[in-house]
């Protein structure tokens, strides 16, 4: 019979999309459960060992909660039950975040700005310097 | 080996967890073994098939979860709101019904045959 493992049920629960919340808590609920089917076990005179793979196998497999949690859209995250408004949320969240990442980049590094911006300014300087020479050049030219 | 239950079973803990509410407040383990019990282990859930039905329960306003300290540690005690009690009285009516219906087209097949 296969054995339930709390780190797998969490995992397949994160993969249907369960609230995080929801599967803190049945996981939580589960090894409680676990434990006193245990205590049963072992007040019935089994091994502790034994006792310990009794109360696991009695709580079912992986597949058969993670498919009653399924079956229930109350017990899962917001965006796998309203996908289109979750899409819309995230459109929103980028409209907002791509053009206001260049002003937090700003605000939380001014030395790389002010550093950027003279050795800009600088280029500007040296470029225009020569294109203004060569035009000169070419204006007093006898050529 | 413990029989599965036929798929048609789909709703049935559900209106058994309530059942067993209607009477007195109780935790996981404790419904699940009342569930043995009451219905004589005719009727085997997986034990961890419970909790997404009382949370389910408990989202949707039918049940209330309190947290209490018991012999130092803590357990969940689900009890019946009057949502849920009234979502217990129509579970039962349609069971009623459905059961019913399935009742006489069985004997009705066991008539055609005799």
């Amino acid at each position: 019979m296969q054995r339930l493992s709390f780190h797998e049920l969490e995992d397949e629960l994160r993969a249907v999309g369960a609230a995080p919340p929801v599967i803190a808590r049945i996981t939580r609920e589960l090894k409680d459960h676990c434990e006193d089917a245990e205590a049963t076990a072992i007040a019935r005179g089994l091994s502790a060992d034994v006792a310990r793979r009794e109360a696991l196998a009695s709580l079912g497999s992986t597949e058969t909660i993670v498919a009653a949690v399924a079956a229930s859209p109350e017990l899962l995250d917001w965006r796998q039950r309203w996908p289109k408004s979750a899409r819309c949320v995230d459109s929103l969240a980028w409209c907002i975040a791509l053009p206001a990442a260049p002003f937090c980049f700003c605000a939380s590094h001014p030395a790389a700005i002010v550093r950027w911006g003279l050795s800009s300014s600088l280029a500007a300087c040296v470029t225009g310097s020569i294109l203004f020479a060569m035009q000169w050049m070419i204006l007093i030219s006898p050529f | 080996m413990a029989q599965t239950n036929p798929p048609f079973m789909s709703g049935v803990p559900e209106l058994l967890v309530l059942r067993l509410l209607a009477g007195q407040e109780m935790y996981g383990y404790e419904i699940v073994r009342a569930v043995k019990l009451v219905t004589d282990e005719a009727i085997s859930l997986g034990e961890g098939v419970i909790y997404p039905v009382l949370h389910g329960l408990e989202k949707s306003g039918a049940l209330r979860a309190k947290r209490k300290p018991v012999n130092g540690r803590t357990r969940v005690y689900y009890s019946l709101t009057s949502k849920g009690r009234s979502r217990f009285e129509r579970l039962t009516r349609e069971w009623d019904r459905v059961s019913s219906g399935i009742h006489s087209a069985l004997s009705g097949r066991e008539h055609a045959k005799a």
